[in-house]
């Protein structure tokens, strides 16, 4: 291995792994660095733990949650609601898209729609979803669409409509019919913004998904974030948040190694 | 005369105007030649592709091709796009078959017997962008050729190539037109191109494009692309040409 390598390349590839283990070194350091100074303030009566709570009492409500088994029944209902609410609205607004691409009379009558809807503040909609569908998942998931569905619409529209038309006029010389031209050019072309949407829908899943707990709810973790702050129970409504920051960010990892698995799998190198 | 352009106008309609962008253009090809059309940037060529591809109507006039008026796009006439246009994701034999799949043909032996002869045998499973250029530029030709088509219509295919692989790539893809015996219109900027691969060089007018001439190069028949390029009379052709365009810089 280190045959074959000058000296200068050894030298920089040594600089290099210094360089990286310093970053990851730091990196823990500064959250060390950030709980011992919140235990240290709260011990040393510098913040009030009540208030602002503290790593040993988060410890030990994390403890308590596990050990009830409440732990995984809120983040398990959290988790499934934001999975089944970016799955539906990345697909529910690919087929959207589709139908918008197929048919350019339809797109142009949606128009307008699409403009206003995007720019609503789509949490107004949440009590409505309530009435409707009563308190329960049902209304949060319904909260998650409300807020991908339309961004996943324009974005998947967009990419959609800028397909190479050097293809598009090359797959219709070799007698393609328009399904063909979408199932094996405009969707494979646009991998890359799938992919896109639905990492951008990860993040909008967890705004919807702790919206409507915290709107309606028996269980997940923006229920218990508002039902901590309603008793004043600032630890639990602290050790919830820090779940929420691990979820989510395990979640969008597992979608990077989705990314992974299918770029592998479908052989694109792009 | 294996395809025969009669009287074709095309007049563009859009919001903002009409675009007359083709005018009574009439000429015609004999099975087996290769023939280029060169032209004025946004004088109609792409237009005259389209065209004879079927892939748009003219607005008068009408395009034959082995005698039958054409309707709509057809298995005789094959198209190779400006760069190689080549489908990332997926792979040589993937990309080479891709017409004989569109049209529900289960027999690849065609596309596969052209691998073979021309040398990519071997790359079947690697990736467009495992390959180079030139390489590229032969698949893309593959592709054309795999669903046997007899007129090949090239739209400036070598126009996203640096000078010296272009001049290889070229006269690499000539060959392999001609050792298939296929007719082809190509498009092309660069007249020397046209004047090195031609039979016949079809000159159109700036928009709405016209013919204005047509040159014949039987003087240079059987020599190859480099021969010509050193010929004496290629630089009269080249001159001839570059003054009936009558580009103004
Ligand atoms: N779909 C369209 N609608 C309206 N005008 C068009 C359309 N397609 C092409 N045109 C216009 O028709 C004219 C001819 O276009 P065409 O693409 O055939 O030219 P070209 O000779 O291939 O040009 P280039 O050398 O740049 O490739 C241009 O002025 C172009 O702007
Ligand atoms: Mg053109």
């Amino acid at each position: 291995m280190s045959e074959g390598i000058s000296v200068l390349r050894a030298e920089y590839l040594e600089e290099q792994r210094k360089n990286r283990r310093a970053v990851t070194f730091w990196r823990w350091a500064l959250l060390l660095l950030f709980f011992v100074g919140w235990e240290a303030a709260a011990r040393a009566e510098l913040i009030d733990p009540f208030i602002f709570s503290c790593p040993s009492r988060m410890a030990m409500t994390l403890a308590s949650l596990f050990s009830s088994g409440e732990l995984f029944l809120h983040v398990g209902t959290s988790v499934l609601e934001t999975i089944a609410g970016f799955i539906l609205g990345t697909l529910a607004g690919t087929a959207i898209a589709v139908a918008l691409w197929w048919s350019d009379f339809c797109s142009k009558v949606a128009e307008p729609y699409l403009v206003v809807l995007n720019s609503l503040p789509k949490t107004a909609l949440g009590p409505i979803f309530i009435v409707w569908m009563g308190a329960g998942p049902g209304a949060i998931i319904a909260m998650t669409l409300a807020i991908s569905l339309i961004v996943t619409i324009l974005d998947m529209l967009n990419g959609f409509l800028e397909t190479d038309k050097e293809k598009i006029r090359l797959m219709r010389t070799l007698g393609a019919s328009k399904l063909q031209i979408l199932f094996k050019l405009v969707l494979p072309s646009n991998f890359a913004t799938m992919i896109n949407a639905l990492k951008v829908n990860v993040g909008l899943s967890w705004v919807g998904v702790i919206m409507g707990e915290f709107l309606v709810s028996k269980a997940g973790l923006g229920y218990l974030i508002v039902y901590g702050s309603q008793v004043f129970k600032m630890d639990l409504v602290m050790t919830t948040v820090l779940i929420l920051a691990l979820s989510a960010a395990l979640m969008y990892r597992c979608i990077l190694w989705l990314e992974k698995a299918l770029k592998k799998y479908m052989g694109v190198t792009v | 005369m294996i395809v025969s352009a009669r009287s074709v106008s095309l007049t563009y309609q859009s919001a903002d105007g009409e675009v007359e962008a083709l005018k009574e253009v009439s000429f015609d090809i004999n099975e087996g030649e290769f023939i280029s059309l060169v032209g004025p940037s946004g004088c109609g060529k792409s237009t005259l592709l389209s065209i004879i591809a079927g892939l748009e109507r003219p607005t008068s006039g009408t395009v034959y091709v082995d005698g039958e008026a054409v309707t709509g796009p057809s298995e005789k006439i094959g198209f190779m796009p400006q760069k190689d246009q080549l489908f990332p994701w997926r792979t040589i034999w993937g990309n080479v078959t891709l017409g004989p799949e569109l049209r529900k043909q289960k027999d690849a032996s065609l596309a596969e017997s052209l691998l073979e002869r021309y040398g990519l045998s071997d790359f079947k499973k690697k990736t467009p962008s495992q390959l180079s250029g030139g390489m590229r530029q032969r698949c893309a030709l593959i592709r054309t050729l795999a669903t046997d088509p007899k007129i090949l219509l090239l739209d400036e295919p070598f126009s996203a190539l640096d000078y010296q692989t272009r001049l290889s790539v070229s006269a690499d893809i000539h060959g392999i037109i001609c050792n298939e015996k296929k007719t082809a219109l190509l498009v092309t900027h660069d007249i020397s191109e046209a004047v090195s691969l031609s039979d016949r060089i079809v000159v159109l007018s700036k928009r709405p494009g016209q013919v204005k001439d047509i040159y014949d190069l039987t003087d240079l028949k059987g020599l190859s692309p480099m021969e010509r390029r050193s010929d004496g009379r290629f630089k009269e052709f080249f001159n001839e040409i570059w003054k009936e365009l009558d580009i103004n810089v």
